[in-house]
């Protein structure tokens, strides 16, 4: 398969200017709100002085402008700053802290992916019946719970109440990821679900399912080789977009949860107002979400001849 | 039915998986470790940069100061084996005990102690807890770089140490006993040379395994100088919210939770759990204060009627569970200068409403009352606000962003506003001077804008008094002055309650966290 270069270039180098934007809207909103960070760091108590001289050192006596400047200058070289808090540099304490969100935004966008999929379809090919009506209410329900409703609820009873599982991580391990992933993945199979039992429903009806029905092809083969591909692409966007979402942190999840991953270190950052470690958090999720629409945009060419065709001759 | 049915046969393996996962989980109910939490990761290990109570809870495991405090809030020698000052209050002379072992093997010395103090009060390291040592003679030269060493500051020998202050100050001793002032190695300030985050000290527990976000492992220094700690190790988890707090508490993933006035009366009220609760004063005072330079709050008759227009007794029963103390002055109980016998604002409207109308003020009288937007304090506003419309005062409330109401108190801009403030160190002139001194206007505490020759020159009595008893008195009577020229609208002090698991003993509630070196702690293992 032909790889479209040009469009996968011309997407890479938009991602700057989108991530310029965003570094200057996060810098600005960050700066003009009011507390002093130097003041933050030296106490209450610190003489003038000592105060003078640390908004040297942070360059707060500078314009916003030139500050704005020096930031950009870091930023070229992946320095986000340090956080005001534990002093180390926020780049480093994001990435170590990746890992875990990775790990539990991938188990939940399988599961999410598996079960919505499964029960999209299953509801599509049954359609009007039992279990069509059955699943379509739960997928309601699912979509209906919010999430820390879901996250306490499932502490309550699976942790508390019959003590099956921890109710909160005391190191990154499976027993401890099971609870935040249903949390997490339920909302998101619910979405799934309904997504693939109308696209499902729009292929059921085309003439090729018909003829494929026609060679004798099992109904499996049917469904999973003439029906499901072909109705990859909305499912996919779902599925692209609330996994670029998880990677950003799920903060209520990952909180409920005690999960070590970056939503609950931004949260906490929020909390304590570490504003490097915010404005660091809103820049990397800018080039999640980004980074994870351009794979999604890449997957549509994988799916469809159609747009592959299109990215190969430029129409895009 | 096929697809359903090869469905079915899919899930069961995999739902029985995820039980088995956590059927496995684990109890921390069968180890001798004493399992604490915290509500985020600590900043930092080290005392220079430390600022919060959590991290002085920390801190007061793995290091010594030269003197601490007792259960009871007395102060005793620590590292220093004894201490004498001088008949002038100026200077302080420490004796080290000998053969005390840092837990990287090293043993300390007066360099150590020097070390430590320049360290905190240097321009390089900027601490935030500088402050502290800024009594010592010669310390502006050196904090500002003008001077390269401490005049006050001298090593007589290996295990003696000499400070000299600027001018006598009586609550020196309770600085030095400060988290901020615990005695750092000098030969080997980290365990280990690529992580900054094993600091070195000479306290009952050394730092043993620091996973960020999650937990905070100690194992017990058997080296210790006052004894082996009872228990195997000390534990820290990080917990960030209150309701993973609660249920990690309930599934034993850890001894000991912090109370709260959501979930106090919960569990006071349950017979299970009642007698595992501790509670003690926690050095504190919340209040409405006045800007005492506005008009018409400069006038003490007006401050005194809001005073008389609050039942305070309802507030603390309906809102606090009754956990605290009305305060009849700004020392809170527990510390030598609480006066109980004192004389309080009794909720009495008519008389609020005859002072009032004696200053003259047009009724109704419109006010506003600045605050942060937290829901348990805007409940109490709220109801004070309701107290207030018997007397005619019309109060407005104005939420606002933390760093944007401290700004704006500190600039004088709010008629009133509500705050509480938190002993730094447990003597009762940190109650005093930084809250009614006119030289600490704004950021130094005095947000009130409160200004009293009498009051200036008794505190500074107060802090070159040397003899216990007198100085004592004389915070009594600071305290009584202020009350009556009613700065504040007082409301309590509150308390702090614990509730701990049944395998713990030994336990004792202090008022201020840093008391707690864990070497008494036992636990009953099944």
């Amino acid at each position: 398969m032909k790889v479209p270069w040009i469009f996968i270039l011309r997407r890479t180098v938009f991602l700057f200017p989108v991530l310029l934007g965003v570094s200057f809207i996060a810098f600005v909103i960050l700066n003009i709100l009011p507390g002093d960070p130097a003041l933050m760091l030296v106490g209450e108590r610190a003489s003038k002085v000592t105060l003078e001289n640390m908004r040297k050192k942070m360059g707060l006596d500078k314009s916003l402008i030139q500050q704005y400047g020096i930031y950009l200058k870091k930023l070229l070289v992946l320095d986000l700053g340090n956080s005001l808090v534990s002093r180390e540099p926020v780049l480093g304490a994001l990435l170590k802290r990746l890992p875990a969100t990775v790990l539990l935004a991938s188990a939940s966008i399988v599961v999410a992916s598996l079960l919505g999929i499964f029960c999209g379809t299953l509801c599509a090919i049954y359609r009007g019946g039992y279990i069509d009506m059955f699943l379509t209410s739960l997928t309601l329900l699912g979509i209906s719970m919010p999430v820390f409703w879901v996250g306490l609820m499932l502490i309550l009873i699976f942790a508390v109440t019959w003590q099956i599982f921890p109710p909160s991580t005391e190191e990154v391990g499976l027993e401890y990821l099971i609870l935040p992933v249903l949390t997490l993945s339920m909302r998101s199979a619910s979405y799934i679900a309904r997504i693939t039992r109308t696209s499902v429903l729009d292929v059921l009806s085309l003439d090729h399912v018909r003829t494929a029905r026609a060679k004798g092809l099992t109904p499996m083969t049917v469904t999973l080789k003439h029906v499901l591909f072909n109705a990859f692409i909305p499912i996919i966007t779902v599925v692209g977009l609330d996994f670029a979402s998880y990677l950003n942190g799920s903060v209520i999840t990952e909180t409920i949860f005690n999960w070590p991953g970056v939503g609950r270190y931004t949260m906490n950052a929020i909390l304590q107002r570490d504003y490097p470690v915010v404005q660091g958090m809103v820049i990397l999720g800018a080039f999640v979400f980004v980074s994870m629409n351009l794979l999604v945009d890449l997957s549509y060419g994988i799916l469809d001849p159609k747009i592959r065709d299109d990215y190969l001759q430029g129409r895009f | 039915m096929d697809v359903v049915k090869r469905a079915v046969f899919f899930l069961i393996p995999f739902f029985l998986i995820i039980l088995g996962c956590g059927v496995s989980s684990k109890s921390n109910k069968d180890k001798n470790i004493f399992v604490d939490y915290l509500s985020s990761n600590p900043g930092t290990l080290d005392p220079c940069f430390g600022v919060d109570v959590d991290e002085a809870r920390i801190q007061a495991k793995i290091f010594n100061g030269l003197v601490r405090y007792d259960s009871d809030l007395r102060i005793i020698p620590d590292l220093a084996e004894g201490f004498s000052i001088s008949e002038d209050g100026k200077t302080y002379t420490f004796k080290l005990r000998k053969n005390v072992k840092f837990h990287s093997g090293h043993t300390l010395s007066s360099a150590d102690v020097i070390f430590t103090f320049k360290r905190l009060m240097s321009k390089q390291t900027a601490s935030s807890r500088a402050w502290v040592l800024d009594q010592i003679l010669g310390f502006d030269e050196f904090n500002s770089g003008k001077a390269n060493e401490i005049v006050g500051l001298k090593a007589m020998d290996n295990l003696r140490i000499e400070i000299t202050l600027k001018k006598p100050f009586s609550p020196f001793l309770g600085l030095l006993a400060m988290p901020a002032c615990y005695i750092l190695s000098k030969e080997k300030l980290y365990l280990s040379d690529d992580s900054k985050k094993l600091i070195n000290g000479t306290g009952p527990f050394r730092v043993d395994v620091w996973n960020e976000d999650l937990s905070l492992d100690f194992a017990t220094n058997k080296d210790y100088f006052a004894g082996k700690p009872e228990i195997s190790g000390y534990r820290f988890r990080i917990l960030s919210q209150t309701g993973v707090q609660e249920s990690a508490f309930l599934t034993g993933g850890s001894d000991i939770l912090e109370l709260r006035d959501v979930n106090f009366n919960r569990f006071y009220n349950d017979a299970k759990y009642k007698k595992y609760i501790k509670t003690a004063s926690a050095l504190n005072v919340y209040y409405i204060g006045f800007n005492c330079q506005k008009k018409p709050y400069d006038d003490p008759r007006l401050r005194q009627a809001f005073n008389y227009a609050i039942d305070r007794k309802l507030l603390l029963k309906a809102y606090k569970n009754n956990q605290g103390i009305l305060a009849h002055g700004s020392i809170p109980p527990g510390l030598p200068g609480y006066d109980e016998s004192a004389q309080a604002y009794l909720y009495d409207p008519a008389r609020a409403k005859k002072l009032l109308t004696q200053m003259g003020v047009s009724l109704p009288f419109k006010t506003s009352v600045w605050m942060k937007p937290n829901q348990e304090n805007l409940d109490i506003v709220q109801a004070i606000q309701d107290q207030l419309k018997k007397v005619q005062i019309d109060l407005q409330i104005k939420k606002i962003d933390w760093a944007m109401l401290k700004e704006a108190i500190n600039n004088g801009e709010p008629e009133m506003y509500f705050l509480a403030w938190f002993a730094d160190y447990p003597d009762a002139e940190n109650f005093l001077a930084p809250l009614f001194h006119s030289q600490n206007w704004g950021n130094g505490g005095n947000r009130a804008r409160f200004k009293n020759n009498e009051i200036d020159a008794l505190i500074e009595k107060s802090q070159k008094e040397l003899q216990h008893s007198k100085r004592i008195a004389i915070y009594k009577e600071i305290d009584k002055k202020v009350y009556q020229l009613a700065p504040w609208v007082y409301l309590w002090h509150e308390s702090k309650s614990v509730l701990l698991s049944p395998r713990v003993q030994g336990y004792v509630q202090t008022p201020i966290p840093h008391v707690l070196k864990g070497l008494k702690l036992k636990l009953a293992i099944k």
